[in-house]
């Protein structure tokens, strides 16, 4: 593989369940962030904090799953946070407009201090 | 009064649930409430043209009147229906297949929503004659303006261009389709059930093939154009084949044009990502919100447009990502500029 795949960690809160992905979500590993994300809804999770500190790479297909589990997660009255945007992943989703939809912070803790 | 309201609804409910079931079908929303009625509306203005140039042949022709019906009627009709459809793709007001056939059907629509009217007031007939227009003959009217729109747009993406060859294949299937339909070579009913049974599963068919293709280009242009915009941010242009061909452009160009078209390849870059993202929230459900910038950036557009020409817009079409579907998406996020109002 020419690139490290991406890397999901889960920590479960009191307040979200914070999901940390690391790595670069393209087509063949959005779908794994998806299923991580629905896992944690079907475990009852209403809000996601999603640490993007770690990411690299973002492309279309990882958009249109987020906007897919914060779709999922609206219709259930939950939300998505952000946090820990920077860099290249940043700047895909302010020049699509996207990051507009979410509330975004510096790091899960702030997320959390915001909920 | 009853039996008249009767007669309507029997005519153009059917037409108009399809195309509500149309504009259901498309996840992304292309095609706003506004322009959907302007498409109703120009179908209306055709079929009163056509009834015009319909009359005067009857008029004319006298006992050949039934062969105007047969072979002349379809292509007047059918060229009066492209019209506002032609217009839609020469302008990239319609970028897609999708958008294309439902701006086609509305067209139709209103066209069967006129006609119709002309015959409710002058022919009798039974609840079963009224049901047959409706199912058979405005659905055909919806369906072969829809295929023309879907045909023609799909041709000037490939082609990247909207000559007449772009409009040929189209015209020729609606008026194939709307000559056998008059020709009446099967009953009435007979033929009502075959456009009724043939064109919505045919048309579902092609639209949800242009639903497909659509999110999958949107998927890889996106990339591109991400791509495309990391590459000039980040000063590695100059270094690819595309900023070589632009360092080649200044034989031809003085050097601040040239530089007015990088800005011109990254601002249009920039839109365009804007729009692909509108369509991806559009997609998943979301509304999207305005854009505070814009107003200025569409003027800094125009204004790069003006200061490169048309010479030098042909010199760098090559280099924008979305090819032809720049110009539809700076009209899609004009038009929600529009919508948002001041």
């Amino acid at each position: 593989m020419l690139f490290p795949s991406m890397e999901i960690e889960t920590t479960r809160l009191e307040k979200a369940v914070v999901v940390k992905v690391a790595g670069r979500m393209d087509a063949g590993s959005a779908p794994e962030f998806e299923k991580a994300c629905e896992d944690c809804l079907r475990g009852g999770a209403e809000r996601l904090v999603v640490d993007l500190s770690a990411l690299d790479y973002i492309s279309s297909a990882g958009l249109r799953s987020f906007l897919l589990v914060a779709k999922s997660l609206q219709e259930k009255g939950g939300k998505m946070l952000l946090c820990g945007m920077r860099g290249l992943v940043k700047e895909v989703f302010d020049m699509t407009r996207i990051s507009s939809l979410f509330a975004s912070y510096e790091g899960p803790e702030s997320a959390l201090a915001d909920l | 009064m009853g039996a008249l309201a009767g007669k309507l609804a029997a005519t153009i409910l059917p037409v108009l649930l399809f195309l509500f079931l149309l504009r259901a079908l498309d996840s992304f929303k292309l095609l706003t409430l506004g322009r959907t009625l302007l498409a109703i509306g120009a179908g209306c203005l055709a079929a009163a043209a056509s009834y015009l140039v319909n009359s005067a042949f009857f008029s004319a022709l006298g006992p050949a009147a039934d062969q105007w019906a047969r072979f002349g009627a379809p292509p007047v009709e059918e060229a009066l229906k492209a019209a506002y459809v032609v217009w839609l793709v020469r302008a990239r007001r319609v970028g897609f297949m999708v958008d294309a056939a439902i701006a086609g059907f509305s067209v139709g629509a209103g066209f069967a929503l006129i006609e119709n009217l002309t015959y409710v007031r002058q022919l009798a007939g039974s609840p079963l004659i009224w049901a047959l227009r409706g199912f058979g003959t405005a659905m055909m009217h919806g369906g072969t303006t829809a295929i023309f729109g879907m045909l023609s747009s799909s041709r000037a993406e490939r082609a990247n261009a909207s000559g007449w060859r772009t409009f040929a294949p189209g015209s020729l299937a609606a008026i194939a389709i709307h000559t056998v339909y008059n020709l009446g070579v099967a009953p009435p009913l007979v033929s009502a059930v075959a456009a009724l049974a043939g064109l919505p599963p045919l048309m579902g068919w092609i639209f949800l093939r242009g639903e497909d293709s659509l999110r999958k280009w949107l998927g890889d242009r996106l990339d591109k154009d991400m791509d495309l915009l990391r590459l000039i941010s980040g000063g590695e242009f100059a270094g690819t084949n595309a900023g070589k061909y632009l360092r080649s452009l200044q034989a031809s160009f003085r050097p601040e044009i040239v530089a007015d078209m990088l800005c011109y390849v990254q601002l249009s870059t920039e839109l365009s990502v804007a729009a692909k993202g509108d369509l991806l929230m559009r997609e998943a459900g979301f509304p999207t919100p305005p854009d505070p910038q814009l107003p200025s950036k569409l003027q800094e557009l125009r204004y790069l447009e003006r200061s490169i020409g048309p010479a030098g817009r042909l010199a760098i079409n090559p280099l924008l990502p979305a090819g032809a579907r720049v110009g539809w998406e700076i009209d899609r996020l004009s038009s929600g500029l529009r919508r948002a109002g001041p």
